[in-house]
């Protein structure tokens, strides 16, 4: 074969693909087209059936008029009414009405050997609220997303066995899942306080940072004990996170041990601390915190500036003492801070 | 030999030089393709049936800063920052660089946001040109101002670094209209692994759609040839482009028209770079280059549903100064990090992702160019099969409609492409006018680049922006950031 014949197969093989391209090109505009007008008409025929007519009740007229849409436009319609805000009058009647078989199809989903179909399966169930059945057995699952899509799923259900799992969750090795039972935990409150007391006192757990975080906003009393524990911990990153939950929580032990951890060898322990007894506002630590003015950390210094003035007067008075003191660096916070106006007042 | 005889030998050299680069170049953007397809099912996969709204509540996200630098933006800050302000993110702190304007930016921000003067204290962990001010907004506290001299876009967004609260940064041009969920959703990347330091979105034209209130209300193919083209050169490079990265190695560029990056990352290398017109990509390649020789996280992901709409020029003179700045950012970029190139030590990066920003993004107009003087001389001269020339030219560029068609088709899979026939034949017919005189006049204007590249130069040009819904014949022209 010449090369002049080649260039004329190459171009006939162009030409048959551009065909086919234009052609799923004119498919796809016409289906999309075709499939939101139908599903326009579909809607309104529902939301027309709100006002009456039938021999059934507006909501009975309604549900049933919804369950007969298919499977997708349900899906979205129920994704579009529930939003941040649950338990909306036509959402629950409308959620009744679209779920049986939806909530069949999806629960034989969860035990798909694909994941991205058990991914969809337990954002179905979240969207229904159901799922009991199914959807625990997913929080181990071998991929991360459907492990972290359990984990937001267990957000709306009060079962005391779905905190531990999501404690649990928090020593997981991907990123996304811990990141999700952090957030789910963080929602749930209360009911996650005591498996995380048993998950931060346990002796093995490979991840603390992650359950500290979630302690330090929750900043539940009961997490004062694990929190003061872990504040001893070899780990510095362990123990700033720790020292951010004691401070979250306050008391006079907290005090004693942030006042301690302003002598840390670790810069980020130490600004940790500063900052949490600035946040505490406990003015009898004020002398320790003016200490931390002559650290030779930019970072400890500005905490600690930062902290005497949330300490009110004792903290205005060590600070404008820094000011004469012979250490340039403590005088130049001490001044700047002095210096802040109103808005300021946050670091 | 006779003299004939050499230039028959030197343009038959040439033809095939040309034909190896085209097979190289179109190989490349082949295996991008692919690479994007299969990208773009397992991302929708990934997102079908997620809801945003647990994200948008909750406590866990982390915090982000916005940086917008603006320079003589009087008549359009209020409307962006606002739109900025109403992101669904609700972590989010907005640091707008006033980067010396010398039209009324400041006091149309005072009066909009009621500005007060405060006085944090904050590092100057990255050297930037003198900040004049600093101001909190008392409507919106989570608004900051930084009033600073002027030094360009990259001396502005430094300033907002040192400024900036957030674990992450995004780093967004003055004139970027962001979607209201685009943060939501490039946060993904963040939260999915530890070694992510960058993640770059899609940047969409905006010329031809209608804007009310900082948000794109309705999208329309432009009617003008040249918005058009460009849109499709667009779709081009981010659906198939920089998606196909993801799965051949990562990505050397994030637009700086929207990025996110991690704040500390950004700082442990001086920020970005002054004295470089390609900011941007300077800041990608070393992010990525630093991470890899420290063993520290350096993985740059791209993610296609955040959507940022950017202004398109709209005139040849504007469009040329900004190619011409583009290839000279590129040439300076790959320049600096020669030592990259095809350097078995950087794995990927240096053995496949490196090469192709040599050969066919900085080469590619140089080899172009030389092929289409190569054919012109050869049919003077006689020295050419015609037929041979003529299924050659027809290869390459059906080849790039295949290719521009291909990420239109895409486009339409993801869900925004154009709703009605009519955008969608102006689509096709762009992709095909596209390669008919537009191409050609690009690689006019890259070799520019290259040329201005070698003398030095390193002036930005201006952009002249219309602005969104300008009055009739209303242009504004500004310096391009």
């Amino acid at each position: 074969m010449t090369i002049v014949q080649l260039l004329r197969a190459v171009v006939a093989t162009e030409a048959l693909v551009l065909v086919l391209l234009l052609a799923a090109l004119a498919a796809t505009a016409s289906y999309a087209a075709a499939r939101r007008r139908r599903d326009r008409a579909r809607l309104a025929r529902v939301m027309g059936s709100q006002a009456g007519g039938g021999t059934k009740t507006p909501a009975a007229e309604l549900s049933h008029r919804f369950a007969q849409l298919p499977r997708r436009l349900r899906l979205a319609t129920l994704a579009d009414l529930t939003g941040p805000v649950h338990g909306t009058a036509s959402e629950l009647v409308l959620r009744r009405a679209g779920s049986a078989d939806l909530i069949g199809e999806a629960a034989g989903w969860c035990r798909s050997r694909r994941w991205w179909r058990r991914l969809r399966a337990v954002r179905t169930l979240s969207l229904l609220g159901e799922g009991a059945d199914t959807v625990p057995a997913l929080f181990a699952d071998p991929h991360p997303q459907v492990r972290a899509a359990a984990a937001a799923w267990a957000v709306d259900h009060p079962d005391p066995a779905l905190a531990d799992r999501l404690v649990d969750m928090l020593d997981d090795p991907m990123l996304r899942c811990r990141f999700a039972a952090k957030a789910a935990l963080l929602r749930i409150g209360r009911r996650g306080v005591r498996p995380l007391v048993r998950y931060l006192t346990a002796p093995d757990v490979h991840r603390l940072a992650s359950a500290l975080e979630v302690a330090a906003g929750l900043a539940e009393p009961a997490l004062l004990a694990p929190g003061l524990l872990h504040c001893r911990s070899p780990d510095p990153s362990v123990r700033s996170r720790a020292a951010e939950v004691v401070a979250a929580i306050g008391g006079a032990e907290a005090v004693a041990s942030l006042a301690e951890l302003l002598r840390d060898p670790d810069v980020t322990v130490r600004a940790t601390a500063a900052r949490g007894l600035g946040a505490l506002g406990h003015w009898p630590a004020a002398p320790a915190v003016a200490d931390a003015l002559a650290d030779p950390s930019w970072e400890v210094r500005r905490h600690a500036a930062l902290a005497l003035r949330r300490m009110g007067p004792a903290g205005y008075l060590y600070l404008r003492r820094a000011l004469r003191q012979a250490d340039p660096y403590a005088a130049d916070m001490a001044r700047q801070v002095l210096d802040l106006p109103y808005l300021a007042s946050t670091p | 030999m006779s003299p004939s005889d050499a230039l028959a030998a030197l343009l038959s050299g040439l033809t095939w030089a040309v034909l190896g680069y085209f097979l190289v170049a179109n190989g490349y953007q082949t295996l991008l393709l692919c690479g994007a397809g299969r990208e773009l099912v397992r991302h929708r996969y990934m997102i079908r049936g997620e809801r945003l709204d647990p994200l948008l509540g909750s406590a866990a996200v982390p915090r982000l800063s916005v940086l917008a630098p603006a320079y003589n933006e009087a008549a359009t800050v209020a409307t962006s920052v606002r739109s900025l302000l109403t992101l669904h993110y609700s972590n989010l702190e907005l640091v707008l660089v006033n980067d010396g304007s010398t039209d009324a930016t400041l006091a149309v921000l005072q009066r909009e946001f009621e500005l007060s003067p405060i006085h944090p204290i904050y590092r100057r962990i990255v050297a930037t040109k003198p900040i004049r001010g600093l101001y909190q907004s008392r409507t919106n506290p989570q608004l900051l101002v930084v009033d600073k001299d002027n030094g360009r876009k990259a001396d502005s967004l430094n300033a907002g670094l040192n400024v900036a609260t957030g674990e992450l940064v995004c780093a967004i041009d003055a004139d970027t209209i962001l979607e209201p969920d685009a943060l939501l959703r490039i946060l993904r990347p963040f939260l999915d692994a530890e070694d992510v330091v960058a993640a770059g979105a899609t940047i969409r034209v905006v010329n031809g759609a209608s804007v009310r209130g900082g948000r794109v209300e309705s999208v329309h193919v432009p009617r003008r040839p040249l918005p058009g083209i460009q849109w499709v050169e667009y779709l081009r490079a981010f659906l198939y482009g920089r998606l196909g990265w993801n799965q051949l190695g990562g990505n050397l560029i994030i637009s700086g028209a929207f990025g996110v990056f991690r704040r500390d990352a950004i700082q442990a290398l001086g920020g970005y770079v002054h004295d470089t017109v390609g900011e941007d990509m300077e800041l990608v390649v070393h992010l990525r280059s630093h991470g890899l020789a420290t063993g520290g996280p350096s993985r740059v992901v791209f993610v296609p549903d955040p959507i940022a709409w950017t202004e398109v020029p709209e005139s040849l003179a504007v469009l040329g100064r900004q190619r011409d700045r583009w290839q000279r950012g590129l040439a300076d970029v790959l320049r600096r990090y020669r030592s990259l190139l095809l350097n078995p030590r950087w794995g990927v990066l240096g053995l496949l992702v490196f090469p192709y920003f040599v050969l066919v993004e900085l080469l590619g107009p140089v080899i172009e160019g030389l092929g289409l003087l190569g054919l012109v001389a050869a049919i003077a001269l006689g020295a050419i099969n015609l037929p041979f020339a003529a299924l050659f030219l027809l290869v390459a560029y059906g080849w790039g409609v295949l290719l521009s068609l291909s990420a239109v088709l895409l486009d339409q899979s993801t869900g925004h492409g154009p709703g009605n026939p009519l955008d969608l034949a102006l689509l096709i017919s762009w992709s095909v006018l596209e390669n008919l005189g537009y191409r050609q006049l690009t690689v006019i204007w890259r070799l520019r680049g290259i040329l201005n590249f070698l003398r030095g130069r390193q002036d930005w040009g201006t952009m002249v922006r219309r602005g969104f819904n300008p009055p009739e014949g209303h242009a504004a022209e500004v310096p391009f950031q």
